[in-house]
C-alpha cells in the first residue's frame, strides 16, 4: 500500500499524500506527545513532520517502509523543539513547580491507564536515546527492524539499547514508582 | 519477575497509555523543491567565497594588506613622522686655509688685523682670534 501511495505522492498527487497523512498521523502525533508531553506542541511537530516529509519525498526510497521514516523526522523535530530555549525555560519552570519525575496531567479512566501514565513518567527519567527505544518498541509497538530504521541504527544496537533501557527503567520503578513495582501488579 | 516478564509487563502497560485525541493535520502543499545537487551547492559556496573576498577588498586596510602580501603595486607610500631637519652647512666666513700673506689676510677680513713683532717671519695663518682687549689678530704667538 505504502509503495503505490508514495509513488503517486512523489508524482505530485496530493490526494495520495493526504491518504498517507491520514494513515500515519496517529503514530507521528503520539511519538511527539511522548517526547514533548504537550498536546499542542505535539500537534505542531506532527504538522511540521508532514510538511518536511512532503518536501523530501523525492529522496525517499519506496522500497523502504514509510512509518519509520516519518517517525524519525518527528523524533528529530520533537527533540529540537525540546532543546529550544523556550522549552528549556518552560521545563525549568515546571521543575520548580512540580516534584521531580512528574509529567503533565493526563486523564485516566482505569487502573491500567494509571499504571501506563506512571510508566511513562518513569521512562521520562531515562536518557533520551533510551526513552526513544522504549517509546518505539513498547508504546508504539514497532518491530526491532522498524525501530532501527527510525533511529538510524543497527538492529543489534536496538536490542542492546533496549536491554539497558529496561534495566535502568526497572531500577527507577523499584525506587520511585511503587504502583508499578512487582508486588502491585493488577493482573 | 525476570527480565522477559518485566519486558512483557512494560509492553502491556504501555499499550494502555491514554493519549490525547489525535488532531487533524492540515496540509497545504507547497511546490516541492527539487533536490539540490552537490555541484550546485559547490557553485553556491564558490559564489559566496568570491563575494566575501571582493567585499573585504573594499575595506582599505584589508586591500593594502592583500596587495602587500601578493606584491602587487609599483609604488609604496609610507606614512610616518617628518624627517629630521638637516643641519645648516657651516658658513665659510674666512677662507684661511693654507698660507697667505698679511696683505691678503687684511683684505679678506673687515676688522683690523695686526701682526705682533714677536711673530716669526713666514707666518702660517691658522685661525682668527679675538683678544680680551678687543683687538683681533691672526694666530697666537707661540711660546718657546
Amino acid at each position: 500500500m505504502d509503495g503505490a501511495l508514495v509513488a503517486r505522492a512523489q508524482n505530485g498527487d496530493e490526494a495520495a499524500y493526504r491518504a498517507i497523512i491520514e494513515a500515519y498521523r496517529e503514530p507521528v502525533f503520539r511519538l511527539a506527545f511522548l517526547i514533548l508531553g504537550d498536546a499542542d506542541d505535539a500537534q505542531d511537530v506532527a504538522q511540521e513532520t508532514f510538511i518536511r516529509a512532503w518536501g523530501a519525498l523525492d529522496r525517499f526510497d519506496r522500497a523502504r517502509p514509510l512509518r519509520p521514516w516519518l517517525l524519525r523526522i518527528a523524533a528529530n523535530l520533537a527533540r529540537n523543539r525540546r532543546r529550544s530555549a523556550g522549552r528549556y525555560w518552560a521545563m525549568v519552570r515546571r521543575v520548580a513547580q512540580q516534584s521531580p519525575g512528574r509529567a503533565p496531567m493526563l486523564e485516566t479512566q482505569n487502573v491500567q491507564q494509571d499504571e501506563s501514565v506512571a510508566l511513562w513518567r518513569a521512562v521520562r527519567r531515562l536518557k533520551p536515546p533510551a526513552q526513544q527505544v522504549i517509546y518505539l518498541r513498547y508504546f508504539l509497538d514497532l518491530s526491532v527492524e522498524e525501530t532501527a530504521a527510525a533511529l538510524d541504527i543497527q538492529p543489534g544496537t536496538v536490542k542492546s539499547r533496549q536491554h539497558r533501557a529496561l534495566q535502568q527503567l526497572r531500577q527507577i520503578i523499584a525506587q520511585d514508582f511503587p504502583l508499578l513495582s512487582e508486588g502491585r501488579s493488577h493482573e | 519477575m525476570n527480565d522477559e516478564q518485566f519486558a512483557h509487563r512494560v509492553e502491556r502497560t504501555a499499550r494502555a497509555f491514554p493519549y490525547p485525541p489525535t488532531p487533524d493535520i492540515a496540509f497545504a502543499p507547497k511546490a516541492r523543491q527539487p533536490a539540490r545537487r552537490p555541484l550546485r551547492r559547490f557553485a553556491w559556496a564558490a559564489v559566496i567565497v568570491v563575494a566575501v573576498f571582493f567585499g573585504m577588498l573594499a575595506i582599505e586596510p584589508v586591500r593594502a594588506a592583500v596587495l602587500e602580501v601578493l606584491r602587487i603595486g609599483g609604488v609604496e607610500v609610507w606614512i610616518g613622522g617628518a624627517p629630521p631637519t638637516p643641519l645648516p652647512l657651516p658658513t665659510n666666513l674666512l677662507d684661511l686655509a693654507g698660507a697667505t700673506t698679511l696683505e691678503a689676510a687684511r683684505a679678506a677680513v673687515d676688522f683690523r688685523c695686526a701682526c705682533r713683532q714677536t711673530s716669526p717671519a713666514g707666518l702660517c695663518l691658522r685661525a682668527a682670534w679675538a683678544g680680551a682687549d678687543g683687538h683681533h689678530g691672526v694666530d697666537r704667538p707661540r711660546r718657546p
